[in-house]
Order: C-alpha cells, then structure tokens, then sequence
C-alpha cells in the first residue's frame, strides 16, 4: 500500500489544512499581548496547536509499518452520500416555491433511492404518510413557519 | 432547607398533570429511539430542542431529560432481542443478553435489565439530590481562572475517556474548539471566520453541529450497509426471575450501581463508558468467567445497571457547575440556555422549582420507564421490525425541519450538510465526534474565562497556578495527562475497550 494513503497519514493532513484554513481566514485578525488579547489570540493559538498535531499524527503513520492504516470505503459510499445531499438540496430549492408537501415528498423519495435494499413502492407510501404527518406536527400544531402548498396556488 | 423538604417542593412541580404527562413522553420517545437503531439520544435531544422554545424550561428538560435516561432502557431491549446496540452504550448487554435470549431467556434478560436500571436510577437520582448542593456550594465562590481550569480538566477528562486514539481526541477537541470562535467575538465585537454571512454573526448553533456530526453522518454511514436483523423470537416468554437468578444478579447490579454513579460523575464519562467497565469488571470477579458470553446474567445486570447510573449522576457536572459531562448533556445545557437560564451553580438557588422539579421527575420516570418496558414490551418488539430503509427518510424529514427552525432559515440546513459530510470524513479517519462537540459547545465559555482572567491580572498568565483553586484542578489535569502517557495504563485502557 502506498504510505500517502494510510489512514492517519491522510487523517493528519486533514488537520494540517483545517489548522492552515483557520490560519490564513484569521490572518486579518489582531493577535493582541497577554494584557490585551485581540480577536485573533485564541484561534491562532489554537490553529497552531492544531497545526503541530496533525504534523504528529502523518508523521507518525508515513514511520509506521503501515498495519491497520487501510480506510474503510465502502462500495457505492459515494454514491449513496450524493443521493442523500441531492434529497436535501431539492427539499431547500423547493420549499419557497412548491411548498412543505411537495418538497418533502421529493426528499423521502430521493433520499428512499440511496438504500441498497430499495423498493419503490414502499418508498411512495412513506413520502406520501410522512409528509402528510409531519405537516400536519410541524406547521400546523408547532408553527414552523413554512409554506404548506406550492405558491401558485395561494 | 433539608433534602426532605427540596425533595417535597420538586415533588410538587413534577406532579402537575403537564409535567407529568411530558415525562411520560420523553419516557416513551427515550424508550422509542433507545431500541431503533441508529438513531440516538443526541440527534433526537437536538432534534426536539426546537420544540421545546414554546415549553415551561422545567417542562422542556423534564421530557429531555427522559429522553436521555429512556434510551437506556429501550437499548437493552435491541440488544437482548437482536444481537444490536440500539443504543452505544448497550454494545455489552448484547453480548450476554443475546445469548440468554437464545436460551429462550429473552423475558429473564429483559426484567433484569429494566430491574437493574430502576435501582441504579433511583440511585444515581438521589445521589444527584444529595452531592449537587454541597458541589455549587464550591462553586459559587469560582472565578474566571477556576472555571478556565476547571473546563480545562473536563475537556482532558473526556480525552482519557474516548475510546480511540489519545492524539486523535485531543484533535478533535482542538477543532471544536476552533470552530466555536466562528462568530463575532464578545470582546472586541470583531466578525472571526464569518465571511459576511449573517446567519454565522452569533456563532454557528450547536444544534446544526449536533445535527450533522452525529444525526447526518450517521446516516451516510448506515444507508449502504446491508441490514440483518435477527430477532431471536417474536415471543419473549416468561418475565420472572428464578431465585439462582436474583442471587446472581443482585451483586452486579450493586457493583454496576456504584461504578456508574461514579463515572457518571467524571466529565467525558457517563453511560457508555460505565457499561464497558462494568462488564469487564464483572468478568473479572466471576467465579466462573467462562460462562460469560454464554448468557451469564451478571453481564447483563451490571453493565445496564451502570450505564442507566451514570446517565443520571452525569446530569451533576451539568447542574452545579455549569460543565456538560458529555454531549447529551451538552444539548441539555444549551436548553436551559435557550430559556435565559445560565447553567450553574447558581441554578439551584435561583430556580429550585426547575432542579428539584428535574429530579424528583427522574425518580418518577424510571418507574414509568420499567412500566413501559416490561408489561409493554410486546409493543416494542413489533417497532423492532421496522427496517432501517425506511427510518432513514423519517429521521431526513426530522432533521432537516429541525433545523430550519432554529431561525427560520435554509442556510442552517446547507450548513448542517456541511457538517454532515465533515463528520462522514472524520468517521473514515477514526475520530470521534463527540470531544469535537464537547469542545464546539464548551469553546466560547474557555475562551471567555480565559481572557477575563487574563485581564484580571494584567496579563500575567502564572495566575491560573497561583490560586489555589485554579492550580489544583490544573494539577489534576496534568496528572490526567501524565497518567494516559504510561504505557502500563495505556495497555489497560486499551484492553477494556477491546471487550
């Protein structure tokens, strides 16, 4: 296996560029003195502290032997997250315009066809009984201040 | 006043039919989302606290509260019946409890495991009446270089208490802590890490983190995996327990009580920990170790007795200091903070309607809790057969309305599939999501202390060791550090999580 991919080889790089994010988005940020610490003290402080963890943690592994550094990727992860992100973006672009009903129907249906073990049928009846129940829980008992019908019709 | 007369004036608020009836339904919804798997306490306390702006806040923590312990007792039902944690913290009560439900002892594993966790609760509750006002009354007197190292050690305490890697949890908390500075920060009014966006001006809520890191992401993690569910028998038989079984059980319940009760106390500890503990523990001192992961009884009563005994004595950190012990508890805090109530150790003093009123509703729902779990249990085990394709879309639904209306605003929900996504990336490197949003929560509060007890002596940092207080609770976090470094130790630690 090539070194770069172990686990934590990549897992350390992971918090070397979330640290070098928070460093260089907080860099407009005054430091301050211990008597007058400005905004940017703690997160740079902290980023740092990140920094050198994350240099410890690839270092650590690119040394090692290796065992145990496989990451687990499942078959078809990919594709199922993208499906469920899919489900979620279409609930938000659609609230405004079709309302509570339409979009949640769109959601459990979409988010529905990101199991292995799907089955369209069951998957309609769910969008139809789930987005019917919790409009009447949220909207109408809760107020949640959501459209409940597409636009054009009120 | 006395613990009698608090008792008697809590006694009084979790009567009133409105307390009553939301303890009842927390009880049922803990229960609930205890035997479905994958779905937890933290996603449903995050999912529910927007529900609850409308509450009384005493009514509102009475039914998260229940939601909290009741998973407890749902997730042992999962563990005996399927072979599944329904919860994290019954990954152990499988181990014996599926056996003794092949052995057609389902109904004895099942009264054992509510029994054991009626006792560790009560317990556990009156322990919680009895310690947290001699606890806020040290408190009180804490300023901000106490508190700074005072959160300092419960965030170190909840890295020796991870499972994973050392390095990879103090990381986590780093990163929790990082994230907690987005937002305008209160001292200079300056915007940190908003890019202009004004849903970030106030910080992100930790209801979205919450949402995303442990509902989402446990759903990206679930939907791909085949399910097999094995329920062992649709019937559960008899529920009574022999007299070779009481004899058995009741030291484990005792030690798993006490152990429990213990743990919950330590901050990063509460119910998963405890449950592991206990059984190792159990093991050890049995006469007959073999007979465990055969169906011995013992490994059921004591880790479900731990585990339901630190879910309530870690509400003490909570309660009296104003230190969340762990996530669940975290949430609890934000709740009382949504409703102007400054968790701690004033709490008990300016609101003793809302913390009596909170415990003696503990006592009350354990008891609703073993009514719901034992005679009942026919009606869970048919909730056992919903399989998980069909949850998934259900919990979507939840969480996605969820957060929306924290403020009323899609942009929280692009931001929840953020923090989705970052949570599915960690799982893949092994870190743990709960240090991270211990650190998110516990972050802005770090910060403050530390910069208010940093201008209050004039920059002079050596102030967090010269006062007493503040140097012994620093003290104990260096030896907490010290202690995790030894190989010997890290050898111990290593092996009970392996169990």
């Amino acid at each position: 296996m090539n070194r770069f991919v172990r686990k934590d080889a990549l897992a350390g790089l992971f918090l070397m560029l979330s640290a070098g994010f928070f460093l260089l988005a907080g860099r407009g940020l005054a430091f301050g003195t211990f008597d007058m610490m400005g905004p940017g003290f703690v997160p740079v402080t902290l980023a740092l502290a990140l920094l050198a963890l994350g240099f410890v943690l690839m270092v650590g592994a690119l040394a090692g032997d290796g065992t145990g550094q496989r990451i687990d990727l499942p078959p078809g992860v990919f594709r199922a997250i993208a499906v469920i992100f899919a489900a979620i973006l279409a609930f938000v672009l659609l609230l405004h315009p079709a309302g509570y009903v339409v979009s949640v129907a769109v959601m459990i249906i979409v988010a529905g066809l990101a199991s292995t073990e799907r089955r369209l049928g069951e998957i309609l009846i769910a969008a139809l009984l789930l987005s019917g129940i919790t409009a009447v829980v949220f909207i109408e008992l809760l107020g949640v201040p959501m459209p409940l019908w597409p636009a054009v019709l009120q | 006043m006395n613990l009698f007369e608090n008792l008697a004036l809590g006694l009084g608020v979790a009567v009133t039919p409105e307390n009553l009836l939301y303890c009842l339904i927390g009880a049922v919804l803990g229960t609930l989302i205890g035997i479905l798997p994958g779905l937890g306490p933290v996603a449903t306390v995050a999912m529910l606290l927007p529900v609850t702006y409308a509450l009384d806040p005493t009514t509102a923590l009475i039914m998260l509260a229940g939601i909290y312990y009741g998973a407890q007792y749902g997730g042992s039902t999962t563990a005996i019946l399927v072979n599944l944690p329904g919860e994290a913290s019954s990954v152990v009560t499988a181990i014996d409890g599926y056996q003794m439900a092949r052995q057609g002892r389902a109904g004895q594993a099942l009264a054992i495991a509510a029994l054991g966790s009626l006792f560790a609760g009560i317990v556990g509750t009156l322990l919680l009446a009895a310690l947290a006002p001699t606890l806020a009354n040290v408190a009180i007197g804490f300023g901000a270089a106490e508190y700074f190292s005072l959160m300092v050690l419960g965030l170190l305490g909840a890295v020796v208490l991870a499972s994973g890697s050392v390095l990879k949890a103090v990381a986590m908390i780093l990163f929790g802590l990082l994230l907690g500075c987005i937002g305008t920060d209160i001292n200079s009014g300056a915007e940190r890490y908003t890019f202009g966006v004004i849903e970030l001006s106030d910080g992100i809520d930790f209801v979205v983190v919450a949402m995303g890191v442990f509902g989402l992401t446990e759903i990206l993690r679930n939907v791909i995996r085949p399910e097999t569910r094995d329920l062992v028998t649709a019937k559960v038989g008899g529920l009574f327990l022999s007299h070779d079984d009481v004899k058995a059980a009741t030291p484990a319940v005792l030690r798993g009580t006490g152990l429990g009760a213990l743990m919950g106390l330590l901050p990063g500890g509460g119910a998963l920990l405890s449950s592991f503990a206990a059984y190792t523990i159990e093991k050890r001192l049995s006469h007959h170790p073999e007979r465990f992961g055969k169906g011995a009884i013992e490994g059921v009563a004591g880790p479900e007795s731990a585990n339901n005994a630190a879910a309530q004595s870690s509400f003490v950190p909570m309660l009296t200091l104003g230190i969340p012990a762990n996530a669940t508890t975290a949430l609890l805090m934000g709740a009382m903070m949504i409703h102007n109530i400054q968790p701690g150790p004033q709490v008990m003093s300016s609101h003793p309607d809302l913390f009596w009123g909170l415990i003696v509703s503990m006592l009350i729902g354990n008891v609703m809790l073993v009514i719901l779990n034992l005679p009942m249990i026919g009606v869970w085990v048919k909730l056992l057969k919903i399989p998980y394709r069909l949850l998934y879309p259900a919990i979507l639904v939840f969480i996605t309305v969820g957060v929306f209306s924290i403020q009323n605003s899609t942009f929280l929900i692009l931001l929840m599939l953020g923090f989705g996504l970052l949570g599915y990336l960690l799982s893949l490197f092994d870190f743990e999501p709960a240090p991270l949003l211990l650190g998110f929560i516990l972050g802005p509060m770090v910060e403050d202390n530390f910069r208010r007890a940093m201008l209050i002596s004039a920059g002079d940092w050596t102030t967090f060791f010269t006062r007493p207080v503040s140097a012994t609770l620093l003290g104990l976090a260096a030896l907490l550090l010290l202690v995790l470094v030894l190989p010997q130790v890290r050898q111990t630690r290593e092996e009970a999580f392996r169990e």
